[in-house]
């Protein structure tokens, strides 16, 4: 619970706001309508990514500024994500309600690992991000598995277990700076718990958390239900110190600290594919496997970049097992996490190129639709040293917030008096190591997605 | 109650629509107006399925005919995608050129029953594309001819066939089947708690 700001922003207009029926509303409708427009583009529209809104929209504007909307107003995204619409208007109308199945609550995680590295894999492999058509096809089959799923299982099945994006949103909400929290003193005299069976005025919690004793922000989607239906006003929503959250986790997953570590794995090859010196990477691997295939050595190159901070992080989690401390993987479980920030600066930093050097890109194309067509030579909003010296700052808070999380991690998870120089000691230099890494990726030139 | 027949109701009409789909990518179009190359003794009328054409698998038909006579002779056909309009397309989002179509070679064999040169061409590329049929000089070509063969150059501009519709009525169907099955679950269940009340 935060301790450095007590002020309930539920209590002015913001929560006036989330207990009215504007809310979500009022976002989740716009976001929808700008989604079957991207669909439709994407599908039907030009397909040079160059002049394709559906792209524009999809990779230049939204994939650039969804970590920003997690670090400031955590999983809110969520909230309003068409997918999310989608999967309840077919629930209610029809809706099996089935239970989630035990594997899915089990290996959720896992596969939303799977998902991850596979359309990233597939990214490269097939083009998604290049090309509308692929960006289309991936969207529609999101869009059938999100269907299928808000079919046959209650509330949102999806965007707690199986959504991609819902496990990046998680790790990355963790490190954002709002929460929301129940009242512990107010919900032990509650007799309806509606904040998770729902009530009256709005359904239960979709995400399957139970405000009362919910302790992270990674599942919280900040739907407003709980604040419509909690009949005892005790649920708050107060701003953090960003990060915070990562510092003391209660109940370190395995398959969530993987999920962070592989994310790191991802800017890496995200970065390295757009750098002009990827072609002689390339006909090295080409020499290596003797083979011109660009899936087998993209596969090679992506097979180790996924590995390689895996590989790292295990390292000082293979000490402290040792050590005697505790196992190898419970030692990566908790320190796993510690790697958000950077994970959060590399994608925000790659992502801040194609938003800033491609930005003007959503509106071309976006006349586009209307037959105005431009024939444009650059679509940057600001120069292209501006923006790394942007990177460079990115990457540097990246850093220093990962080896402060490791910090206060290892001070919160071992008694009081324990020796915690060890564990501290090997993780700071890996972060820093890997905050190198990502210095010398945005050091190097990057070519243009549109 | 209602709502749920209105369902059912449009998850049936929902599901012909893959039917339709399949059904309209074997419609054969009527054949329109050749597109007609005139050079020298050559006279060449093209027939191309799909017509305009797209992407993908594209059927060609050659009418080719040298003083009046018609050529019944096997032939080679060259195609590739335009300088230039690879020139325009830059580069996609991982600093790959786009894939540009160098020159491919095939054969191009007289078809007895429909009394023309057929080939089948998959294109991949949206864009302008350079076609020459090549013509070898027979045995009694003349000293003038500067080569061993005639060729005959015209462009065609092919356009993007749009998204994979059997793909997208699979995905249609996918979704139309699961609609299907919550409706047996929750008959199911309705029967299960019927049962269980009596």
């Amino acid at each position: 619970m935060s301790q450095q700001n007590d002020k309930n922003l539920l209590n002015g207009w913001l929560g006036k706001f989330m207990r009215s029926k504007w809310y979500p509303g009022i976002f989740t409708w716009p976001a929808m309508i700008i989604f079957a427009i991207i669909i439709y583009q994407t599908l039907w529209g030009p397909s040079s990514a160059h002049d394709n809104f559906g792209s524009a929209m999809t990779w230049v504007l939204w994939w650039p500024i969804i970590p920003l909307i997690f670090i400031l107003l955590g999983r809110f995204w969520c909230a309003i994500c068409p997918f999310a619409t989608l999967s309840d208007f077919v629930q209610k109308y029809f809706g099996a309600q089935l239970k989630v199945p035990k594997f899915l609550r089990s290996y959720g995680i896992w596969i939303i690992d799977a998902l991850f590295i596979l359309i990233t894999w597939a990214d490269h492999v097939y083009g998604i991000v290049g090309s509308p058509r692929g960006t289309g096809y991936l969207l529609m089959l999101l869009f059938t598995g999100v269907v299928v799923i808000g079919i046959l299982y209650e509330r949102r099945t999806w965007c707690r277990h199986l959504c991609f994006l819902g496990g990046l949103s998680g790790n990355y909400s963790r490190a954002g700076m709002i929460e929301l929290r129940a009242t512990p003193d107010k919900c032990k005299i509650c007799k309806t718990q509606s904040c998770y069976k729902g009530g009256d005025k709005a359904p239960g919690c979709p995400m399957f958390e139970f405000p009362k004793t919910m302790d992270t922000s990674a599942q919280c989607n900040l739907c407003g239900y709980c604040v419509k239906n909690c009949p005892n006003d005790s649920i708050t929503l107060k701003t953090r110190t960003a990060t915070k959250e990562l510092w003391n986790i209660q109940r370190p997953q395995l398959q969530e600290s993987f999920l962070a570590i592989i994310i790191m794995g991802i800017v890496f090859v995200q970065n390295v594919t757009m750098l002009d010196i990827w072609p002689s990477m390339l006909a090295a691997l080409e020499s290596f496997t003797g083979t011109s295939s660009y899936f087998v050595n993209f596969t090679l190159a992506f097979s180790i970049a996924m590995s390689l901070p895996v590989l790292i992080m295990m390292l000082p989690a293979y000490f402290a097992s040792k050590s005697g401390q505790e196992t190898m993987l419970k030692n990566l479980s908790r320190f796993g996490y510690a790697i958000i920030p950077l994970d959060l600066a590399g994608h925000l930093a790659h992502n801040l190129f194609h938003l800033l050097a491609e930005g003007l890109a959503i509106y071309y194309t976006a006349i586009g639709m209307f037959g105005v067509e431009v024939e444009y030579t650059t679509a940057a909003i600001l120069d292209p040293s501006t923006i790394q010296i942007m990177q460079y700052g990115l990457v540097l808070l990246g850093t220093i917030g990962s080896i402060y999380a490791v910090y206060r991690i290892a001070k919160a998870s071992y008694p009081a008096g324990t020796n915690t120089r060890k564990m501290i000691l090997p993780y700071t230099i890996i972060m820093i190591i890997l905050g190198i890494i990502n210095f010398v990726l945005f050091y190097l030139p990057m070519a243009h997605r549109m | 109650m209602l709502i749920r027949r209105v369902s059912i109701v449009v998850v049936i009409i929902l599901s012909l629509f893959p039917s339709l789909a399949l059904a309209d990518g074997t419609h054969k179009p009527v054949i329109k107006e050749p597109i007609n190359i005139t050079q020298g003794e050559y006279e060449i009328d093209i027939y191309v399925y799909p017509e305009p054409i797209k992407t993908g698998k594209t059927e060609f038909q050659f009418l080719i005919m040298k003083n009046d006579k018609q050529i019944e002779s096997t032939l080679l056909l060259e195609y590739e995608m335009d300088d230039q309009e690879h020139a325009n397309d830059g580069h996609d989002s991982h600093g790959k050129e786009t894939a540009f179509v160098g020159l491919q070679q095939v054969e191009l064999p007289f078809d007895a029953e429909h009394s023309m040169h057929l080939v089948m061409l998959d294109i991949p590329i949206k864009g302008q594309w350079n076609f020459t049929i090549l013509f070898e000089h027979g045995a009694d070509h003349q000293e003038s001819h500067s080569s061993n063969e005639d060729r005959i150059l015209f462009h065609l501009n092919v356009l993007d066939s749009g998204p994979n519709l059997i793909f997208l009525a699979m995905l249609g169907n996918i979704m139309v089947l699961t609609m299907v099955a919550s409706a047996i679950i929750q008959r199911k269940k309705e029967v299960e708690q019927y049962v269980a009340a009596e």
